[in-house]
């Protein structure tokens, strides 16, 4: 029996680094896929009855060798679900983002996915010739190397973390950014993220004269902004960007007390009126830092919606994929 | 009547194995050196406690399992590993118990004592199944909810393993107290 179980357990040890090695997250390997580790997980557990039984068999106390497999047999379940559950290389959270135009200097947060054991950050953001790199929130002091992890995580999944990179730019840089089609954030030890970017500077449209009076978001998605007209204008038309279509929808205008909804375009509001606009957004895997609005021919009355992706790994792959 | 060597041979064995349960008692993982010392330490206090022992028992092949075990982090550092290495490190330590054990009973036969070592073995046991068991599903939780299951497993078996020292702790003192009744009677 004891030789069995030093086979074993140097056998349990050797597997499982072998399986590793081919599954982590190494520049160009792809996982296996799950019913690898559930084969393996199976492999390993007859291997398991079968000490069990030798054991029993050489007058081992039944019960508790039996006990002793049980643990054994799910530390294996469990490490294949543990398994299962990793990520063949860290994925970029989608953004729609848009500039404020009036900025001279724009910043950006871009949130990405790791695995837990996974402590390599993102360094530099790459579009063709742009070079962005990585900065703190807040400066670190001189000569204070830089160390993103653990200080860049933003929320704690079961196997993943969601950790955030904070870019700076200039006008031009930014433009390049919108400009090119596949932008890069590259990781310590050179891998590079496909990222899901939709950049732009808010759309050159006038805006009707307004006041803010408040806006506010819940957390089930429902988006608020209550105005007051500083002119008469008309609107006949909802402007939400490509990208959010199908996912953001515009609910009822109420003018004064009174609601319309989309029916009911064109709406004609006079100077002074309490405009209030109730938007519906559905938790989607983009972070969001949008414009969307009521438009007519005098200008734009505009909502800027700020939402963060939900920590949803298959949400946020989702909307990963390459929009056409 | 049992010669008085061979009973102050038991007491260096029992006094070996509280040193080796002392060593264990504290879990010393936030320090890795540390920990690695803790653990040599600690084996070898329970190889020199068998050396004592001249009968058949099985703990010296756990003890080598347990050093190969404790030199795999060396090796690999990856999550998964250190998981398993939690379990498997955990499930040996039991053996050896277990083995040490049989060794505590046949001390009790030959010296006429009280036989409690079979019933505290069993329960000792289970409680450490169960603290193992509980913690094969570390690797899904996060990392406050991993903390409180390791602190109240390592408090289980903190408490399983002072109830062991002072079972050991009580044998000793049973065979000392024969001792001065062999040492008065010689007088």
């Amino acid at each position: 029996m004891p030789k069995m179980m030093t086979v074993g357990a140097v056998y349990f040890i050797a597997v499982q680094e072998k399986v590793f090695q081919l599954a982590t997250f190494k520049q160009g390997m792809s996982t296996f896929s799950p019913t690898i580790y559930w084969l393996c997980a199976i492999g390993l557990s007859l291997l398991t009855a079968f000490v069990v039984r030798t054991a029993i068999r050489r007058g081992a106390d039944k019960k508790f060798v039996l006990v002793l497999g049980f643990i054994v047999l799910l530390l294996f379940g469990n490490s294949a679900f543990y398994l299962q559950n990793q990520l063949a290389q860290p994925i970029t959270v989608p953004l729609a983002y848009d500039f404020y135009s009036g900025n001279e200097r724009h910043d950006l947060t871009i949130h990405y996915v790791t695995n837990k054991s996974d402590h390599r950050a993102v360094q530099y953001l790459q579009a063709g010739e742009v070079t962005l790199f990585a900065r703190y929130y807040e400066q670190p002091a001189k000569d204070q190397p830089m160390f993103y992890y653990p200080a860049d995580v933003t929320e704690q999944g079961r196997y993943q973390l969601m950790r955030s990179a904070y870019f700076i730019g200039n006008k031009e840089e930014m433009q390049k950014l919108i400009n090119s089609d596949a932008i890069y954030l590259v990781l310590d030890d050179g891998e590079k993220l496909s990222t899901t970017l939709q950049l732009d500077f808010d759309r050159p449209v006038d805006e009707v004269a307004y006041h803010m009076i408040s806006s506010s978001g819940s957390s089930n998605g429902d988006q608020q902004g209550t105005f007051k007209m500083m002119q008469n204008a008309v609107f006949d038309d909802v402007f939400i960007p490509e990208i959010l279509q199908g996912s953001i929808d515009f609910e009822e205008i109420s003018v004064n007390g009174k609601t319309y909804s989309v029916k009911d375009f064109p709406i004609v509001v006079k100077e002074g009126q309490l405009v209030s606009i109730s938007l519906q957004s559905k938790a989607i895997g983009i972070d969001l830092q949008t414009m969307v609005g009521i438009s007519g021919p005098q200008g734009i009355l505009p909502i800027w919606i700020l939402q963060k992706a939900p920590f949803d790994i298959r949400k946020i792959k989702e909307e990963s994929l390459p929009h056409d | 009547m049992i010669e008085i060597q061979e009973k102050q041979q038991q007491l260096k064995l029992l006094k070996w194995l509280t040193t080796a349960l002392i060593l264990k008692l504290i879990l010393l993982n936030i320090f890795p050196y540390a920990f690695y010392l803790q653990q040599l330490l600690s084996y070898g206090a329970l190889l020199k406690s068998l050396s004592y022992f001249d009968g058949k028992t099985l703990a010296k092949r756990f003890i080598v399992i347990a050093l190969v075990l404790v030199m795999v982090p060396l090796v690999s550092a990856d999550t998964l590993i250190s998981y398993w290495l939690l379990i498997f490190t955990g499930v040996i330590d039991l053996l050896i118990i277990l083995q040490f054990g049989n060794i505590l009973l046949a001390i009790e036969q030959r010296n006429n004592l009280r036989a409690t070592t079979t019933d505290f073995m069993k329960k000792y046991k289970w409680v450490v199944v169960v603290v193992l068991a509980s913690w094969t599903f570390l690797m899904h939780l996060i990392y406050v909810e991993q903390m409180i299951l390791l602190f109240i497993g390592a408090l289980v078996l903190f408490f399983a393993n002072i109830a062991l020292i002072i079972h050991v702790r009580k044998k000793s003192k049973q065979i000392k107290s024969t001792m001065h009744f062999v040492i008065f009677a010689e007088k």
